[in-house]
């Protein structure tokens, strides 16, 4: 099969060097009519291209809300602040037009159900061409047709010629995240953020899909962020896995680093409670519940459910701290 | 999506012969049946007899059904002794002027709704979403009878800038336009509110999809995004618009009486009264024909806008 997604050139309108996304200080505060809630508190990252990074952690940690910061499509009163840098460009000093059509074609998002995600009133062919014509003007509708037959192929789709005059509706969970998928990279973006992507699907499609993702990426050689709730996802799929936790990032490695040899207490609770889990793979059982996010105890957050904590880690938010060669942890005790 | 038409189609035809079946029964079964009008007291049993063969009153039900029917579908049905015109003379005027007066009002009040309750479900929580809240509940709570006599009062009597009544449609498009008015702003009101409601509510729901978010992430502006959830929301607003046109097309009897609108609402009311048999029954036929069709419409138009629909039905 062609390979019709051409990878993009490094050097002509930015440094190759920049990586494909990078992520300073990025805070995320919902404003309501009872206050604000602050959903991401200062996480910095960078994932070059090429690369994946997944991100784990409890239900209510902030993830989604940190993708959507990324990506920008936050309700209005959301504040976001820090710097977001897709492919060196960045994206919060932008206009709200670029910061718009920086959508799709810079940074591109997969959301995780699949069956809810497409217009049920459209054709695929009408949603992936308007995708395609929203990034590449100069196409005519031929043009993007033939283009989205291409997308098709390229996410695997069998007798993809068909499946185009299809409505999402006449398609199974698998194949419509597939349109999903060949959608968000249809303006070749330069990250594609994928918030729990297999989670609506059964196993032996997830096994699948997440082959996808990992062709697809090295094929574009986009950056790739991967929110997920299956340890095992990570080990396979990431580079690098960061633990988020109350809206921070409370440690964050390689995989083997974080997997094999982790630093937070949070972390060695979640694999061991993957473990126990198997087949259900929502980390679940570390006892407890998340702190609530606007009534965070001064100390680490963590605090209140770790088995290691002494009474300074109830005082002290503990700073980020390197634990090995690009391994950090928040963890007061961490060593 | 012709197989659809062809089912939906197919459907209608025993729905409309049940409906005649009904209205035929109704007019033979109840008390007071149609030579009533025909017969006076002090005719001798003999002549009431008479009369009654002649219109093949003695027949089996079954038989005169079918006389009926056949008679009904060359548009024959019947005479009316106190107008002195047939029944399908009086029908079609009727239902012509009602047409108008419907057509009109439906467009006034759908488009008006539809677009108010755009504006106010894309800015929910906005001072022009309350004001419309507001004006679409009133629209919703004043009977039109009510409506009818202010404005009639107001525009009519008061500044007389407007007839009081009557339908002046073949005097040129001005006079038209100058006895429509009055009546259809009557008439519409309740259209424009419950249009409005529905459309608004149906956006807050689509607006609230997942799939708009799939949107967002695409790049698309908030015009296209509006575009896609306009188009997901018309559904129920095309459902309640169909319902709203048939309940036009059956002639308000309020607004007609006190327009002096010579519509089926104002000839149905006067036959009731004259205690004309053949006219209600006529005018109850071609009501309910009217709104069999205009659902049929409103079902085609349905599976051709939504694909679900379509999926459910084959
Ligand atoms: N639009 C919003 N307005 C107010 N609070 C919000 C909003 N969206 C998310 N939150 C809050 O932000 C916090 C983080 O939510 P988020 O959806 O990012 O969690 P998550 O890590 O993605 O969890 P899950 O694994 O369940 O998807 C939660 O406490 C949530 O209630
Ligand atoms: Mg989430």
């Amino acid at each position: 099969m062609s390979l019709t997604i051409e990878t993009r050139a490094a050097g002509t309108t930015t440094p190759a060097i920049a990586p494909a996304l990078r992520v300073r200080d990025l805070v995320t505060e919902f404003r309501g009519r009872y206050g604000a809630v602050r959903a991401v508190d200062g996480v910095s990252f960078t994932v070059p291209r090429g690369s994946v990074l997944a991100v784990i952690g409890e239900s209510g940690s902030g993830k989604s809300a940190m993708l959507r910061s990324i990506i920008g499509i936050n309700p209005p009163t959301t504040l976001v602040t820090g710097e977001i840098s897709v492919g060196g460009r960045d994206l919060q000093t932008m206009s709200p037009r670029d910061r718009r059509t920086a959508r799709g074609s810079d940074v591109s998002m997969v959301f995780q159900d699949p069956l809810t995600a497409l217009d049920p009133v459209y054709t695929v062919e009408k949603q992936l061409v308007e995708a395609i014509r929203k990034h590449h003007e100069g196409l005519d509708k031929a043009q993007a047709r033939q283009r989205a037959l291409e997308l098709l192929e390229l996410v695997r789709i069998p007798s993809a010629a068909a499946r185009l005059k299809a409505y999402p509706s006449e398609l199974s969970g698998g194949m419509r995240q597939r349109v999903v998928i060949a959608m968000a990279i249809a303006g070749r973006p330069t990250v594609l953020l994928a918030d729990e992507p297999t989670t609506a699907l059964d196993v032996t499609v997830q096994a699948r899909m997440m082959r996808l993702f990992r062709q697809i990426q090295r094929d574009i050689d986009m950056g790739l962020v991967i929110v997920t709730h299956d340890l095992g996802v990570a080990a396979e799929l990431a580079d690098e896995v960061a633990v988020m936790y109350a809206g921070r990032f409370v440690e964050h490695g390689t995989a083997t680093q974080v997997l094999t040899r982790p630093s937070h207490p949070y972390t060695e609770g979640l694999i061991e409670a993957n473990v126990r889990a198997g087949q259900d793979r929502r980390p679940n059982a570390i006892p407890g519940a998340p702190p609530s996010l606007d009534q965070l105890p001064p100390g680490c957050a963590f605090a209140p459910r770790c088995r290691y904590a002494v009474s300074a880690c109830w005082d002290v938010r503990p700073i980020t701290q390197l634990v090995g060669d690009g391994h950090s942890s928040s963890c007061l005790l961490a060593s | 999506m012709l197989r659809v038409a062809v089912l939906r189609i197919s459907m209608a035809v025993p729905i409309l012969f049940g409906v005649s079946v009904i209205v035929f029964l109704l007019m033979n079964v109840l008390p007071g049946s149609a030579e009533a009008s025909l017969v006076s007291d002090d005719m001798s049993a003999a002549e009431r007899q008479a009369i009654r063969d002649e219109l093949g009153l003695n027949d089996p039900l079954p038989l005169r059904y079918l006389h009926w029917l056949g008679d009904a579908l060359q548009g024959n049905l019947g005479y009316s002794a106190q107008r002195r015109r047939d029944v399908s003379d009086l029908l079609m005027q009727a239902w012509g002027n009602t047409a108008v007066l419907a057509l009109v009002s439906a467009v006034f009040g759908i488009s008006l709704g539809l677009w108010l309750g755009y504006v106010a479900g894309t800015r929910r929580g906005t001072l022009i979403d309350r004001l419309t809240g507001v004006l679409s509940l009133s629209g919703l709570s004043i009977p039109s009878f009510f409506l009818a006599i202010i404005l009639l009062a107001v525009f009519a009597g008061w500044l007389r800038l407007l007839p009081s009544g009557g339908a002046n449609l073949d005097s040129g498009l001005l006079m038209a336009l100058r006895s429509l008015v009055l009546p259809v702003l009557s008439g519409s009101l309740i259209t424009m509110a419950i249009t409005a409601r529905v459309t608004r509510a149906s956006i807050v729901d689509v607006a609230g999809a997942d799939f708009v978010e799939t949107l967002r992430a695409k790049g698309l502006s908030e015009w296209e995004v509006r575009r896609h959830i306009l188009r997901n929301a018309i559904s129920p607003v095309l459902t309640t618009s169909g319902v709203q046109i048939g309940a036009l097309l059956g002639g308000s009897v309020l607004v007609e009486t006190i327009f002096r609108w010579p519509g089926m609402g104002l000839l149905v009311f006067t036959a009731i009264s004259a205690r004309d048999l053949l006219v209600v029954q006529g005018a109850t036929l071609v009501i309910a024909v009217t709104f069999v069709l205009l659902n049929l419409v409103v079902d085609l138009l349905q599976a051709w806008i939504d694909p679900r629909v379509r999926g459910a039905v084959s």
